[in-house]
């Protein structure tokens, strides 16, 4: 199954570059004159034009980039005169250093208020879980983001407002500067956690072999943990490994409220800049990192149930 | 501490702590120290130990705005006017403006203009070094003009030979006199150091000039970081440690920031936003200051471009341009969205700048007049058109569209992102009429001509190219005496936008987009703008504090 679901990936992240590739072709303006700006000259835009190989016709621009992959190379960027790989690294491990975090404290904030909320069904406790959560959804990011720079930075004066310190350079104020945007993704997506546990926490709470297992006299825990929780986990990992993969492709308006020099930020500058080259790579490793996701997904599906794994 | 602010923090903790539950989970201790990165926390020290009012040594300029950071050490690719700000703090040119707006000497400290042969001889600045250590002379000059040339910059075509007479001389043969030559080669070429330019790879990520600070780390779209120039030729400058520029899109974060203290400068871009923080006055961090110039060198015009290059648009007759002219009320335009900022013009220039022609009648408001026009012209029920706009100045243009609806010029309003509306002015290719944006520098041959020109590379493709205002433009060009080619100049100005018989080819002049830096008053002699738009003096620059 493993094996159907990798190559079913590579089609689809197949399919999805090559839709990218050839949608941006649609797009008006070109890396060219965006890099030169309007004064350029005819013979200035065809130098650049030829160095960059945008002469070529399209598909064989796509193939070409295509083959670089499987030799390791993503090109060069016009609008930022580096090397792709590099830059695409530097960003994803920025994103990744944001999403990963929000993620963890989303899953288990989630996860155990999803847990409360359903055992305590019907009760004031319940009632405030399920408004937190959906404030939590319905709050939009970006305005929350400005929100807590507001009461953070400019009034209580405890947080920096934006930006991004690398952990290698000073680990406490990389850990300050993540406070603000760690929270808004993961109180966003905690909210949906939170929601999804519950509801499926409904379903299984009141089957026979939930009864069963009380009637033996197994723990209250146990019995939340061993055979309510494990039976609900199947949609709550589906919907953790979706987010999973929107979060990385889709942290663009917290980047760009905290001034995080992530994937997000780099996608939206080289849309601005028509520099299709770093878009066309940016799209495939956001496909990989979604293909992953779902992998990991349908393995774990096996793990929490082994009938999936035998069928 | 003050009632109202005891209540505002108290208000701001209770939402703090319905917020801390995220929080406490990421480990927050929440400190009331200042982050150890805010700007500027460098201790300073005066020089030679002791006056505290002059300049004081020490500390690091942090500037932030929207605009991108590119290549900022391989100076031919830096080409728009933001790339100026990188360069002038690595590099330097032969030139530069005073703040009057007349050019003066940099690197070079006299020319010699022949405009005979035609040719300029420059003589330039003994005993400067490049960053590392490699001589500035006539030799370096040749082989950064040949570097320019051969990226194909338009400001260096124009040489056809060039002899090195000695170390501190160089003759420049051009094929043809322009007046705009001294300032066309000598502001916009940037020297780099003939060593480095060996590594052209290793250059595009540093910088290796003669300029007061040089790139330490180049973080692309991110931030870029300068350190002192310890071989600086000006005695005893930098002032300042070093040199931090951001890249901060997200305008309210931009704003919040600086009121927060992390950076002593910043770019706004929106209008709402920089109203605001100037009504704002001060924050703790310091008093807000907004510099200006008004020499008009590098400001820019906004106004509305109709395309007349169609013969079958009725905007190829000047009737109809001049009746979309008087249509729009510019005063208003800027009473409504220009905060005191954006100040509203008639010409190619700004009211106070040399080149303003104060004996014509402009092409004010005028609804009545604009539909006898119309009528002239054969349009007496109006007609439809397009009105191709950016986004981000929406509200201007909607303004406009309204008052042209009032006249009967119906517009349609097509909002265009900034690429596929570079696209369009680059090729002409647009229908009706369209957002128009021009640097009014005082040289109209230089600026003016970019837009006028047959072959010129903003709008140029999409208006008419009357005789008149060409041979008028070609007698600016070659002009030798300053006082002959202002005339010229006036004329030309007197030409496109007189109410009664303009051409008015650029359509309608909107306002004046002045400046939008702000500062802290600590941040002392930075000139920012004040020159030009889009230079500082950083070598000036120190902070008080």
């Amino acid at each position: 199954m493993i094996g159907r679901r990798i190559v079913q990936s590579a089609v689809v992240i197949f399919i999805v570059t090559l839709m990218v590739f050839l949608l941006m072709q649609l797009v008006p303006g070109d890396a060219v004159t965006n890099f030169l700006g309007a004064s350029a000259t005819e013979s200035q835009i065809e130098y650049y034009t030829k160095l960059f190989g945008f002469d070529q016709p399209v598909l064989v621009q796509y193939f070409k980039w295509l083959g670089g992959i499987f030799h390791g190379e993503m090109g060069r960027s016009i609008s930022l005169q580096m090397d792709i790989g590099t830059i695409l690294a530097q960003r994803l491990k920025v994103t990744l250093s944001i999403v990963l975090p929000a993620f963890v404290i989303a899953v288990v904030l989630g996860v155990c208020l999803g847990i409360v909320a359903a055992k305590n069904r019907g009760t004031i406790l319940d009632s405030l879980i399920s408004v937190v959560a959906n404030i939590g959804m319905s709050m939009p990011m970006f305005w929350f983001g400005l929100m807590l720079i507001l009461v953070f930075a400019n009034i209580l004066g405890i947080l920096p407002t934006s930006g991004y310190v690398y952990p290698k350079d000073d680990l406490g104020q990389s850990i300050r500067h993540c406070v603000l945007p760690v929270t808004v993704l993961a109180l966003n997506y905690m909210s949906q956690f939170c929601r999804q546990t519950r509801s499926s926490m409904l379903e299984v709470i009141r089957q026979d072999y939930v009864t069963t297992a009380k009637a033996k006299g197994i723990s209250s825990k146990a019995v939340t943990f061993r055979h309510q929780l494990r039976n609900a986990l199947i949609p709550i990992v589906t919907v953790m490994g979706a987010s999973l993969g929107a979060m990385v492709g889709g942290t663009v308006l917290v980047e760009s409220v905290f001034v995080i020099p992530g994937l997000g930020n780099l996608m939206i500058t080289a849309i601005k800049a028509r520099d299709f080259m770093v878009v066309e790579n940016g799209v495939l490793v956001i496909s990989i990192v979604v293909a992953i996701c779902n992998l990991v997904v349908d393995i774990l599906y096996g793990v929490i149930d082994p009938r999936i794994r035998n069928d | 501490m003050k009632k109202g602010s005891l209540r505002k923090r108290c208000m701001a903790l209770a939402l703090a702590l319905s917020m801390g539950l995220c929080l406490l989970a990421t480990g927050c201790t929440g400190s009331q120290d200042q982050p150890s990165d805010t700007p500027s926390s460098a201790p300073v020290s005066t020089p030679e130990g002791g006056s505290t009012s002059g300049p004081k040594y020490g500390g690091v300029l942090r500037y932030a705005s929207g605009n991108g950071i590119v290549s900022p050490g391989y100076t031919p690719e830096c080409t728009n006017n933001a790339s100026l700000l990188f360069l002038t703090t690595a590099y330097e040119s032969l030139v530069t403006y005073a703040e009057d707006g007349s050019t003066i000497g940099l690197l070079a400290t006299d020319w010699e203009i022949d405009a005979e042969e035609p040719s300029i001889t420059w003589t330039l600045r003994e005993n400067v070094q490049f960053a590392d250590g490699e001589p500035f002379n006539a030799e370096a000059v040749k082989r950064n003009i040949e570097e320019y040339q051969s990226k194909e910059r338009t400001e260096t075509a124009v040489i056809t030979s060039m002899t090195v007479i000695d170390d501190t001389h160089i003759k420049m043969v051009l094929s043809n006199w322009s007046s705009s030559a001294v300032e066309s080669i000598g502001f916009f070429v940037y020297y780099m150091s003939p060593k480095a330019l060996e590594d052209v790879d290793a250059l595009r990520t540093s910088s290796c000039g003669t300029g007061p600070f040089q790139v330490s780390e180049f973080n692309p779209g991110v931030s870029i970081k300068y350190t002192k120039n310890e071989n600086y030729w000006q005695e005893g400058k930098p002032y300042l440690d070093g040199v931090e520029i951001y890249v901060v899109e997200q305008q309210t974060t931009l704003s919040s920031a600086f009121q927060a203290g992390e950076y002593d400068m910043i770019m706004l871009a929106d209008m709402t936003i920089a109203s605001d923080l100037m009504e704002m006055g001060s924050t703790a961090s310091g008093t807000i200051v907004n510099e200006t110039n008004s020499n008009g060198q590098g400001l820019t015009i906004c106004g509305l471009i109709p395309n007349s290059a169609d013969p079958d648009s009725p905007f190829a007759d000047a009737r109809v341009r001049r009746a979309m002219a008087l249509a729009i009320d510019a005063d208003a335009i800027c009473d409504a969205f220009g905060y005191g900022v954006y100040t509203p013009t008639d010409q190619w220039a700004t009211p106070e700048a040399i080149t303003y022609n104060t004996d014509i009648t402009p092409l004010g408001y005028d609804p009545e007049r604009a539909k006898e026009l119309l009528a002239e012209a054969g349009y007496p029920d109006g007609f439809d058109t397009t009105l191709t706009v950016s986004p981000y100045v929406s509200d201007y243009f909607t303004a406009a569209a309204a008052m042209l609806e009032e006249v009967g010029i119906h517009c349609e309003l097509d909002m265009v992102d900034n690429a596929t509306e570079v696209s369009m002015y680059s090729t002409g290719d647009w229908d009706g009429i369209m957002g128009h944006y021009a640097t009014i520098s005082p040289d109209l041959g230089l600026y003016m001509g970019r837009h006028l020109d047959y072959n010129g590379t903003f709008y140029a493709a999409g208006i008419q190219h009357p005789d008149d205002h060409m041979g008028l433009l070609e007698k600016i060009r070659t002009s030798v005496d300053e006082s002959e080619k202002l005339r010229y100049e006036w004329e030309l100005q007197a030409l496109i936008y007189d109410k009664e018989t303009g051409s008015a080819l650029f359509g309608k002049p909107l306002l004046v987009i002045k400046n939008m830096y702000y500062k802290y008053d600590y941040l002392m002699d930075d000139g920012r703008s004040v020159r030009e738009a889009n230079i500082w003096n950083i070598a000036d620059a120190w902070i008080n504090k």
